[in-house]
């Protein structure tokens, strides 16, 4: 084994240097640059007026978006304008403004990634939105132009879930007895970005609705767990909860809202 | 192991050494001319094809590639642009990729200061697997029949606009979406195929374990008719938009309990009640002598929700700048929903009789009908205000109020006697009403006049006061009312951000951001009827804080790093049931998210970038902190149930990661690129030993992707890019049956048109 690795050795060390050298010969007798995305090879900073000649509305409210707080260019992006988000723009308006010569958000997350990276391990998670293979883009459900980012917030004229249920209708009720989590959001359980558990759940197991819906320890009871008080219960659910998650079979099957049932079962 | 590895280190160390000497001899690409440039096609047809070679589970595969297992092709991107004349542009967009099941028609026609006219239809699959649980105390594993399922998303939409000079602009538009096939639920059926034992009292461990896999028939429409008209008056923007919005779903899960068990009729046949002075019925005792597949009966579950939706609504929005300080918006908007909703619940038992087993048809309910009736008046008023250039404001504020009601009835038909079976049918019916009012007013500054400083603020607070009557589902024949409520609901919600962007030097920006959201809901039972009942009582108080921190170093032009920290702490207090019941600690979570990304040219035709993230969450809850259940002694003296650790039942909710993606490409020479990318992902929160009082669902994954591939110019119309890769993912959340390995290779051919 160690003899096999020390043959490779030489054989990295060797071929490595020569791969390298060969790529280096061949670099710099090109003239193209390669930089890791997103960036625009040989491209320089224009400055928003030069923009605004034909993206009026995309800049015209840009004051009251959430991404004007950052304000002050970091060294990498080099802008607080919109080459900070679509890279330097002088091959861009040099073109007419010819397609793919600026960077894109909506075909490519990478420009979002560049800050919120957190954000590129969630959408690699195999619980997540289609972003990083392009079917959504960041852009479907945040606004950064004007207004806040995170649609439905703050003072915004639409609800809070409106940028889940205009693809997810089913949830979006109204239903008979609706669940008061519904109100906190959906992000209450789910993180639209990506999580390991399925369904992009925040937890896969009962301590999702543990979390509002506890089973306390009951006075006079040697402080272990009773049911009391679960709203509207009177059942210790110890061996339901050993069998799994609250909404499994035959259970709160229905936590967006039911049609049928207060308790959200069946 | 030093041994092994030290020569890899110096090779490694040379490797660095000769790719910082290149970097040394070569010239930053911003300054060099792009003569070599790839081109950019304004028109082009880009065809592909993908062709896997996966062994393991395919259907796993296409859930986590978002490929299709036996490959594809097709024209991965069509783009048609010309101009017909000086002022009109006429676009095409194009995709078809036959196997992924990836498509997109798309026209638009442009003329300036006239309109234009836009209309298309895309279509794409997600993939599922199907899976449901694995149990790993006696390894079981209950595959679905057919584990490929998928559900296909398609829009069309057809959109003209009017918008003449000086006048104003209308648009109208229609969209059809629609969303059909199957998908896997986390709503997973029982088994008692779990190698635990039958919980014959005392003991209290219940041996069934839901996660018999299950799925869902989905069949939804969405259609949308909007029209808008916009104009400008002087410094006034107005917005008018008339919706209408309708929604056709019906959604079926088919989950099935106790798969493949059925009770010998010998011991259903046996008494169920308890006798006198004994803790367990004969039944049972029977039961607890046989295999574990004879101590149920397989049960089928169907379930139907079908809902339809109407939504009329208006929506008016106005934009005016006062003066260069001073920008108001004012906006309202009016929803009339209705709702129709159907849909059952039919349950098929296999039932044992004397005469053999036959299935049985009952329902947890028929013939669901009803609907609900919204009215939402939503209003807001923004005031931008900017009294220096380093200064700005922003003073806002929404309501709302939201008119709610509902009601529904159907029909539970229960089975009962053995081996002859009668149905009976009972109705039910409920409903409920809500009247809210929402008001948020929110505070934002921002200000810039100190160099190199921003400072920022963010708030916002909604306060919901409103009131809700329910009634669980009665039956109409027997009681005047079900279980009534009426309940003054009310709700306190902040959202508030405080943060700070500094650039220390040209080659450092440091971020700072606190964050605090605080929630209360507040359900307090007033009156009910009969008197005794006091309603409803519930107190939720939550707080999420925490902080991200970000640095961004670009110290030399060929070297940046992004480097962020967030820290998010959670904590909610419960009180239910009776306001003689103290609040609870219901939650206690803790989120550590630390990621970097480092990019590196080291000369202009080259570069690396390395993405990692590592990810610490844990949710807890009560559970773990109840400890132990006591032994419960009858009047006889007889155990009825023995203590046991209730800590175990619901551990903590782990869910902690980590991802690293590494990219790097090369000038190969002036017509080709290389490219190399390694993405890995791990999570361990596996607990196999939670088994014998829990069904342990924490995540625990290995997978690692790498890809080589090549980009090359054959001709100034012509450009290919092929590449090949090879996945190994092994997943031990599945036992292992949902692991998948093997090559991927991919090329194209992209085609000035």
């Amino acid at each position: 084994m160690i003899s096999f690795i020390r043959r490779n050795k030489t054989a990295l060390i060797v071929g490595g240097t020569a791969l390298w050298g060969a790529v280096l010969i061949g670099c710099v007798a090109v003239n193209r640059t390669l930089l890791a995305p997103p960036q625009i090879a040989g491209a320089t900073f224009v400055g928003t007026k030069e923009c605004t000649q034909c993206h009026e509305d995309q800049t015209g409210h840009f004051d009251s978006a959430s991404h004007a707080r950052l304000a002050i260019a970091d060294p990498k992006l080099g802008d607080t304008g919109c080459e900070a988000c679509h890279g330097p723009g002088s091959i861009h308006v040099a073109a007419g403004g010819s397609r793919g010569t600026i960077i894109n958000p909506k075909k490519s997350p990478e420009t979002c990634f560049q800050c919120h990276l957190d954000k590129r391990a969630q959408f690699s998670l195999p619980n997540s939105h289609q972003v990083l293979n392009g079917k959504m883009s960041c852009s479907d459900c945040h606004e950064v132009h004007k207004g806040n980012a995170i649609a439905g917030t703050g003072a915004d004229l639409e609800g809070m879930n409106a940028t889940c249920t205009k693809c997810h209708t089913q949830q979006k009720g109204p239903f008979v007895y609706e669940h008061g989590a519904m109100r906190e959001g959906c992000v209450a359980c789910h993180n639209p970005h990506g999580t390991i558990n399925a369904k992009m759940l925040v937890a896969r197991d009962a301590n999702l609705c543990l979390r509002c819906h506890l089973e306390t320890p009951d006075a006079g009871s040697s402080g272990q767990i009773n049911a009391n008080a679960i709203r509207h219960t009177s059942e210790n659910h110890n061996s339901r909860l050993m069998q799994g998650t609250c909404w499994s079979a035959g259970c709160h099957e229905q936590p967006h809202g039911s049609n049928a049932s207060f308790h959200f079962r069946n | 192991m030093k041994t092994l590895f030290s020569p890899f280190i110096r090779s490694a160390g040379l490797l660095t050494g000769a790719c910082l000497l290149g970097s040394g001899i070569s010239l930053r690409a911003a300054d060099k001319a792009q003569a070599d440039a790839f081109p950019n096609f304004e028109s082009y047809i880009k065809i592909s094809g993908q062709a896997p070679a996966v062994s393991g589970n395919d259907a796993a595969f296409q859930n986590r590639t978002r490929q299709n297992a036996n490959g594809g092709a097709g024209i991965e991107d069509l783009h048609i642009a010309k101009d017909v004349d000086k002022t009109t542009t006429v676009t095409l967009d194009g995709k078809a990729l036959v196997g992924s099941e990836d498509y997109l028609g798309h026209f638009n026609v442009t003329k300036t200061n006239v309109g234009s006219i836009d209309a298309g239809y895309k279509r794409f699959r997600t993939f599922y697997d199907g899976v449901g649980g694995f149990f790993p105390l006696n390894r079981q594993w209950m595959p679905l029949a057919n584990e490929d399922l998928h559900v296909d998303r398609s829009k069309f939409w057809v959109e003209a606009k009017l918008a003449l000079k000086d006048a104003p602009e209308f648009v109208i538009r229609y969209t059809n979406e629609l969303r059909n096939g199957q998908k896997d639920s986390t709503i997973w059926g029982t088994t008692d195929l779990t190698g635990l034992p039958f919980n014959l009292a005392p003991n209290p461990i219940n041996p069934g374990r839901k996660f018999a896999p299950s799925y869902m028939q989905i069949g939804e429409r969405h259609e949308v008719v909007e029209a808008t008209v916009k104009h400008q008056i002087k410094k006034t923007s107005l917005r008018l938009t008339l919706l209408a919005d309708r929604t056709n779903n019906s959604d079926t899960r088919f989950v099935t309990n106790y798969p493949g068990e059925v009770i010998p009729w010998a011991v259903a046949s046996l008494s169920a009640t308890v006798p006198a002075g004994q803790v367990a019925a004969p039944q049972n005792i029977a039961k607890a002598a046989l295999p574990a597949n004879n101590w149920n009966n397989q049960q089928a579950i169907t379930e139907t929700d079908a809902q339809k939706t109407q939504t009329n609504g208006v929506n008016f929005e106005t934009d005016t700048v006062l003066s260069d300080q001073f920008t108001l918006r004012l906006g309202a908007n009016y929803d009339l929903v209705h709702t129709t909703i159907g849909g059952g619940r039919p349950i098929v038992t296999q039932t044992p009789t004397a005469t053999g087993v036959v299935p049985v048809a009952t329902d947890a309910y028929a013939g669901l009908y009803g609907g609900t009736r919204v009215k939402d008046y939503t209003g807001n008023i923004a005031l931008d205000y900017k009294p220096t250039k380093n200064l700005f404001m922003k003073f806002a504020f929404r309501a709302q109020s939201e008119f709610i009601r509902g009601s529904s009835g159907y029909n539970v038909i229960a089975a009962s006697g053995t081996p002859a079976v009668t149905l009976a049918t009972t109705p039910r019916t409920g409903f409920a009403k809500i009247h809210q009012n929402v008001r948020t007013p929110v505070v934002e500054v921002r200000y810039t006049g100190i160099k190199d400083l921003a400072l920022y603020f963010n708030g916002s607070k909604r306060d919901l006061s409103g009131v809700e009557q329910n009634t669980s589902s009665y039956n109409p024949l027997t009681a005047v009312i079900g279980t009534p409520a009426a309940n003054n609901v009310s709700e306190d919600h902040g959202n508030y951000t405080l943060g700070a962007s500094w650039k220390t030097s040209p080659m450092l920006t440091l971020r700072g951001e606190l964050f605090r959201k605080g929630h209360k809901d507040n359900t307090v039972g007033f009156a009910t009827t009969p008197a005794t009942i006091v309603g409803d009582y519930y107190l939720l108080d939550s707080t999420y804080d925490g902080y991200k921190l970000t640095a961004i170093a670009k110290p030399i032009a060929q070297f940046g790093s992004t480097t962020r920290f967030v820290q998010q702490h959670g904590r909610m207090k419960v009180t239910g049931f009776l306001p003689t019941y103290p609040a609870y600690d219901s939650l206690n979570s803790k989120n550590y998210m630390l990621s970097e990304t480092i990019d590196y040219n080291p000369n202009a035709q080259c570069y690396f970038q390395v993405a990692g993230t590592l990810v610490y969450h844990v949710i807890s809850t009560a559970y773990p902190r109840a400890g132990v259940t006591p032994a419960v002694v009858n009047a006889a003296g007889l155990t009825t149930a023995v203590a046991f650790d209730t800590n175990r039942i619901v551990q903590n909710s782990d869910n902690n990661y980590s991802t690293i993606t590494f990219v790097s490409g090369w000038v190969v020479d002036k017509a080709t690129d290389a490219q190399l990318q390694v993405n890995s992902y791990r999570a361990d929160n596996g607990n196999a030993v939670l088994a014998p009082l829990s069904m342990p669902y924490g995540v625990t994954v290995r997978e690692t992707s790498v890809t080589v591939g090549l980009k090359h110019k054959f001709s100034d119309k012509w450009v290919g890019n092929a590449k090949v890769g090879y996945f190994d993912s092994k997943n031990d959340t599945t036992g292992g049956n949902t692991n998948f390995k093997g090559p991927l290779a991919y090329i194209s051919f992209e085609h000035a048109l």
